[in-house]
């Protein structure tokens, strides 16, 4: 998975405060039962991710000609199965988060 | 060999203690060209010399470049800003149904956790340049002394997430 559990981990208790500090939100559980659920929450999207990362890749050692990865090459067409599988998936694009702060 | 990594930054995300950098005494290595010079976009404050003369490791290879390759240039966060909404979203989502949550206005609240991730995930790459910037502020005393750039920046690097206490990744 791109990211480490410790990673994992200090995102969850950094979500964990953004619920806390947040006046709309109502806390039914206790925090680190929230914080837990978060958790396996990420992690069950980084499998997910970590499965079109793999599809990507095939998808390009695939191709007739042989494409280095590092190179230029690779990388725009990386991004450009990656985008697809995103949208396979039903994950919307969206825009920076300073264009929308400018929006 | 013994590295001491001492620097003064400027940076706004981090506040980190005084550092300087010591380089060593001139050694008797060729170094090659500086390719092209590294993206800084950090303000980074002046960086200090001590007197006494401690010593940085050095490269056994003594080069020194500061190419960079394009991958490097255009990849940034660990996971695209299409997915981090994406995993912001999942996490209120599967909070909500399962009921350990209750928010009035889940829409606003997926931003904010997804600016905090896009934050976080960031760490890496703000820290790179960060430490590029401290290393082109030395590059003509890293070419007199023959330090290897490549050793230096994962130095430097190293020593800088360890004092913030950062998980990069």
């Amino acid at each position: 998975m791109r990211l480490s559990r410790e990673k994992t981990v200090r995102l969850s208790h950094q979500i964990t405060d953004t619920l806390v500090s947040s006046d709309d939100v109502e806390f039914i559980e206790d925090r680190d039962t929230i914080r837990q659920q978060i958790v396996q929450i990420l992690q069950v999207c980084l499998r997910e991710e970590e499965k079109v990362d793999a599809g990507v890749r095939q998808k390009i050692s695939s191709q007739k000609r042989e494409i280095l990865e590092g190179t230029e090459e690779w990388d725009v067409l990386y991004r450009k199965y990656y985008g697809e599988e995103l949208r396979r998936m039903g994950v919307p694009h969206q825009a920076p988060l300073s264009e929308e702060r400018r929006g | 060999m013994l590295l001491e990594v001492v620097t003064r930054v400027n940076a706004g995300a981090f506040r980190p203690p005084a550092l300087a950098l010591r380089f060593p005494r001139p050694a008797v290595f060729g170094f090659h060209a500086p390719a092209q010079m590294g993206r800084g976009t950090v303000q980074a404050g002046a960086c200090g010399f001590g007197n006494n003369s401690s010593f940085l490791a050095l490269s056994h290879r003594g080069q020194y470049t500061l190419h960079r390759s394009a991958s490097e240039e255009t990849r940034s966060m660990l996971l695209s800003r299409d997915f981090v909404a994406y995993m912001a979203a999942e996490v209120v989502k599967r909070l909500c149904a399962s009921e350990m949550i209750e928010a009035k206005a889940p829409g606003a609240l997926v931003q904010r956790i997804r600016q905090k991730m896009a934050e976080e995930l960031s760490i890496e790459d703000r820290l790179n340049d960060e430490v590029r910037e401290i290393l082109n502020q030395h590059a003509d005393e890293m070419r007199r002394t023959g330090a290897s750039y490549q050793e230096m920046y994962k130095k430097v690097k190293a020593q800088l997430a360890r004092e913030r206490k950062l998980i990069l990744r």
